[in-house]
């Protein structure tokens, strides 16, 4: 459905382009794509991992043992629209034990989530418009709501639940503030002026739409 | 929806220029891989010394092994999740660079625990970690991110949380969790209950078959 | 100011104009003698200063005062309690008896804050029916209930349960078991105490006080609550309400307790003076004697077991009874409830933002943000343009501003109004504060163009403005730098301070201030505009009404623009 537009394009960009505007880096590290969907407009960096090869065994019944493509693929890593995984971050779905097996429970990722350099994610859900800072890591199964920012260098422990609008940071993270009413807000109007030909500004805001910042990524 | 087609030509691509890397580098001059190891595609084993990994073992793609400086032994059931790099010297400085300097030496199995890196039984090496430690012991994990420096002896069933650094020469005794800033404590529940200890095994166990059944094995390119 | 460089902070003068006259008599007192309150600069590094700034995306917008709201000029008003954890709404009927904390499962570990895990001890080898038995772990620091010997049966309630055992496994008595059994043992007590007069039994009662084992906090509470429950209910035997009932709350008793300490000038006090309350006088009613010997034990504790077995402050602060010393007496914490506010004018009580009262909505009923009134400031480094064909420079580092080297920045007013809007930037010439640097804004006044749709730009292209001429973007006194739809941007032109000469100048061995080296601007931003009268009341896209009458509008205020930290030499 996405074939890339630019594969067998000469001048390589450091972006493979796919039809619904993912851009994918040449130089990032995925595994097990058929089990990775992306929403489009979705930026996946350099030396980012997407561990979609550790997906969901139980609904394919125990014939996987090496050759699961014949059955219908399983989703392990779902990402949204205008979601932007910045370089070195790893995404690699959780997993538990669960009746004696351990298996691996499909990751959702929401649109317009800023995932920082050097980040490594294994939450559950992260929903919409949330800001990831750097050097992040959010442990198994933790369940991120909307508008939420996580502080750089935070970690968040396993099974933890972040509520919306919720400033978090620390080691072990913990709730420190409220993002507040404006958060995601590009204000003055941003609408296309802002950033473009020389602006000031860059036009994009944490937690707001990050179509713009897709956009300049080159 | 799927960007399968999207990535595809970059993995390939990388594969390429890995092996040809690889190639370059001194392979180890004996590397004993128990059959029933998991290498995944793009793990990188490299170094002049001694690299030997025990049944079981599970490494995870883009994880880097080196012997560059000194040996490295992996007991049954280790796993080494991807971005780890294991080995002395693999932290401070890019592994080729220190290559020249190196004067291979050939290894001897007495000096394994002297100077090398020995990880026991189950120990558990997270994403992005870098392990320069000369032992750690059953059951121990090392959670992302974490750096633990050279020289480090660390016992049974410790936990070394996400971002924690452990400073060269740290003796950290059985069971020990360091946490937060560098905060330590003794986890006083698994050890009490050797039955929780048997239960954590069992899970790494089963953790280890679902490697297999996922993972594409790519063990031959090493073993042969 | 852990943001990171450019950023720009609003002052709101919510607090200055109201203390502005004893503010500026201070000031002028402590600070320089010349400075009237008019000609008063902007200092960000004025400690009250740090209560005055916030980012726009902070601050909200009263339509009625048109005037800037930040979080201490409005008033909040809680809609509804949640738990951060399980997302529960908790009613507020409850919220106050729980101690503000959640009653389901939800437990922050004591040692590290993480939230903890329920999870199983089960025997794989022999399971249990009900998958038991279970502990609240953290998963983090990887303690667990299970250190201070508390196991449950169920993985559900898991605070009634924990309400039940006390660490090391004892049960905890219910309150109504506890009042039993005080009963019995005052019962008992008396009658001993009788026998003891009629000298009939010769064991003193300090024997049996001493068997006692010491009574834990809730214990202690209780005991405590029930004496002066029982002194109050002697106080007023003519109390209408039952006497086994009263509450503490109660208005009923409010005013008892007011009567008590109220001159007794009122007429309808007809009754004699209240005799005073008495203290408690035994263990069961709460007293307790410090024992040194308790002391001793804990100082044995700590040489036994070492530090690691004491507690830190804030594990301490965070228990529910903070007076414990030791990890074996952690309790794991119920965790604290979370708000949903909504947030109205201090002024005039207008409401400026209500959220959805759900729990899991995220969207706003009301919402007046700043961000819509106020133009956005935004500051940028000005590069030379890269020649073609050479790499793109390294982008500008704003944590390493050069000392005495001129440094052009771009700075960019955004309209998100819709009118045009004329500005006055106004700036002094050298930034307060011990490193002194030069800034000069070379177009002070300029105008910026109405946010109006981004269609009708397109479709008037003929006529517009549209960026850059080669003429505009030329660093010149006077001019713009470039401008756009709604916005307009200028070139300051910057000299850092020395950091050095000051360190000479104060001698060595004295250390600048923590921040000292960041390069903050403060920046007086006036804007003139005429607006429609009562546009906010016919509704933004309405065209209806009369068109002519405009009104024109003024505002000003302080901003700070942070633009870099000055890299020591």
């Amino acid at each position: 459905m996405s074939r890339p537009s630019g594969r067998k394009a000469p001048p390589k960009g450091e972006y493979i382009e796919t039809d619904s505007g993912n851009k994918v880096s040449r130089r990032s590290a995925i595994t097990g794509t058929a089990n990775i969907t992306l929403g489009g407009r979705t930026v996946i960096m350099a030396d980012v991992h997407l561990r979609g090869d550790l997906h969901p065994t139980r609904s394919t019944t125990s014939t996987t043992t090496s050759s699961s493509s014949k059955d219908v693929t399983p989703t392990s890593i779902s990402i949204g629209r205008c979601t932007v995984i910045s370089t070195g971050s790893t995404i690699k779905p959780p997993s538990r034990i669960s009746r004696g097996a351990v298996h691996y429970y499909p990751m959702k990722i929401g649109d317009n989530v800023f995932v920082g350099p050097n980040c490594t994610i294994s939450a559950i859900s992260i929903s919409s418009h949330v800001h990831v800072g750097a050097n992040t890591i959010i442990h198994p199964f933790a369940i991120i709501k909307e508008n939420v920012k996580i502080l750089p260098n935070s970690v968040i422990p396993a099974n933890m639940v972040i509520p919306s609008g919720s400033v978090v940071g620390g080691r072990p993270a913990r709730v420190v503030g409220e993002v507040g009413e404006g958060w995601g807000v590009s204000g003055g109007g941003a609408s296309g002026g802002l950033g473009v030909g020389g602006g000031g500004e860059k036009a994009w805001v944490e937690g707001g739409d990050l179509r713009e910042l897709v956009r300049s990524i080159k | 929806m799927s960007s399968q087609p999207a990535a595809r030509p970059s993995a390939d691509r990388r594969t390429s220029a890995i092996q040809k890397r690889v190639s370059i580098l001194p392979k180890p001059s004996s590397m004993v891989i128990d059959p029933s190891v998991l290498i995944a595609q793009h793990a990188q084993l490299t170094g002049t010394h001694p690299i030997t990994i025990g049944p079981n073992a599970v490494l995870h793609p883009h994880c880097k092994i080196s012997s560059v400086q000194a040996p490295v032994v992996l007991g049954e059931g280790v796993v080494i999740y991807e971005k780890a790099k294991v080995g002395v010297g693999i932290g401070n400085a890019d592994t080729e660079s220190r290559r020249s300097s190196v004067v291979p030496s050939p290894g001897s199995r007495d000096s394994l625990r002297v100077d090398g890196t020995v990880l026991g039984r189950n120990v558990v090496i997270e994403t992005s970690t870098v392990v320069e430690a000369a032992e750690i012991g059953e059951g121990s994990v090392v959670e992302v991110n974490a750096v633990i420096g050279q020289g480090c002896v660390i016992g049974r069933f410790c936990t070394i949380s996400a971002s924690s650094v452990l400073p060269p020469n740290t003796h950290l005794p059985d069971f020990t969790v360091v946490y937060g800033a560098s905060e330590r404590r003794i986890d006083y529940t698994t050890q009490a209950r050797p039955e929780l200890q048997e239960a954590k095994m069992m899970m790494h166990t089963k953790q280890i078959e679902i490697f297999k059944k996922l993972v594409p094995n790519n063990v031959t390119k090493w073993t042969s | 100011m852990a943001q990171s460089f450019p950023y720009t902070y609003y002052s709101c003068d919510c607090y200055d104009s109201k203390a502005a006259t004893v503010a500026a008599k201070r000031a002028s007192a402590q600070l320089q003698p010349e400075e009237d309150e008019e000609g008063r600069t902007f200092d960000p590094r004025n400690p009250r200063s740090n209560y005055s700034l916030y980012p726009l995306e902070h601050l909200l917008y009263c339509q009625d005062c048109q005037q800037v709201r930040c979080p201490r000029c409005v008033i909040e008003e809680t809609l509804n309690w949640f738990c951060p954890s399980c997302l529960f709404e908790v009613p507020s009927s409850v919220v106050k008896s729980d101690g503000n904390r959640c009653t389901r499962n939800c437990y922050n570990c004591p040692v590290c804050t993480s939230p903890m895990n329920v999870s199983s001890l089960e025997d794989p080898n022999d399971p249990s029916t009900s998958g038991g038995p279970w502990i609240l772990s953290c998963p983090y620091c990887r303690w667990s209930t299970l250190e201070t010997r508390i196991e449950f049966e169920k993985h559900t309630a898991i605070t009634a349960q924990l309400s039940r055992i006390a660490n090391g496994g004892k049960p905890i008595l219910t309150a109504k078991e506890r009042d039993k059994d005080r009963e019995k043992r005052m019962e008992q007590d008396k009658r001993k105490s009788r026998d003891i007069l009629s000298g009939s039994e010769d064991s003193p009662t300090g024997d049996q006080q001493k068997s006692d084992e010491v009574p834990s906090h809730d214990e202690l509470f209780s005991n405590l609550a029930a004496f002066y429950k029982s002194q109050l209910a002697a106080q007023t035997p003519s109390n209408p309400f039952s006497p086994h009932d009263i509450n503490f709350s109660s208005p009923s008793s409010f005013s008892r307790i007011m009567n008590l300490y109220s001159t007794t000038t009122s007429k309808k006090q007809k009754r004699e003076k209240p005799t005073p309350m008495r203290e408690t006088a035994s263990t069961l009613e709460g007293l307790t004697i410090h024992d040194p010997s308790t002391d001793a034990a804990a100082i044995e504790r700590i040489r036994k077991d070492g530090w690691s077995s004491t507690l830190s402050p804030t594990q301490k602060l965070a228990q529910p009874n903070p007076n414990i010393r030791f990890s074996s007496e952690l309790r794991p914490v119920a965790a604290l409830l979370c708000t949903k506010r909504g947030k109205r004018c201090r002024n005039c009580r207008h409401i400026l933002s209500k959220p959805e009262s759900k729990i899991t909505s995220t969207r706003y009923k009301i919402k007046l943000l700043a961000l819509n009134h106020i133009p956005r400031l935004s500051l940028r480094a000005l590069e030379p343009p890269a020649a073609p064909g050479t790499p793109a420079p390294p982008p500008f580092d704003y944590s390493a501003l050069k000392s005495g080297i001129p440094q052009h920045f771009v700075l960019q007013l955004a309209n998100p109004l819709f009118d045009p809007i004329r500005v006055t930037l106004a700036t002094p010439s050298t930034t307060p504060g011990k490193v002194q640097s030069r800034v000069t804004i070379l177009c002070p006044q300029f105008e910026v163009g109405a946010n109006t749709d981004v269609w009708d730009d397109a479709l008037s292209s003929s006529v517009s403005p549209v960026k850059s001429g080669g003429a505009s973007s030329s660093i010149e006194a006077g001019k713009i730098w470039d401008r756009g739809r709604n916005w307009t941007s200028v070139v300051i032109e910057v000299v850092p301070g020395f950091l050095r000469d000051l360190l000479a100048k104060e001698g060595e061995g004295e250390e600048l201030d923590e921040d000292e080296d960041v390069l903050e601007i403060p920046v007086f931003v006036r804007l003139q505009w005429e607006a429609d009268v009562n546009a906010e009341e016919r509704g933004l896209g309405d065209s209806m009404g009369k068109k002519g009458e405009r009104e024109k509008r003024e505002e000003a205020f302080w901003t700070v623009v942070g633009v870099g930290r000055i890299v020591r030499l």
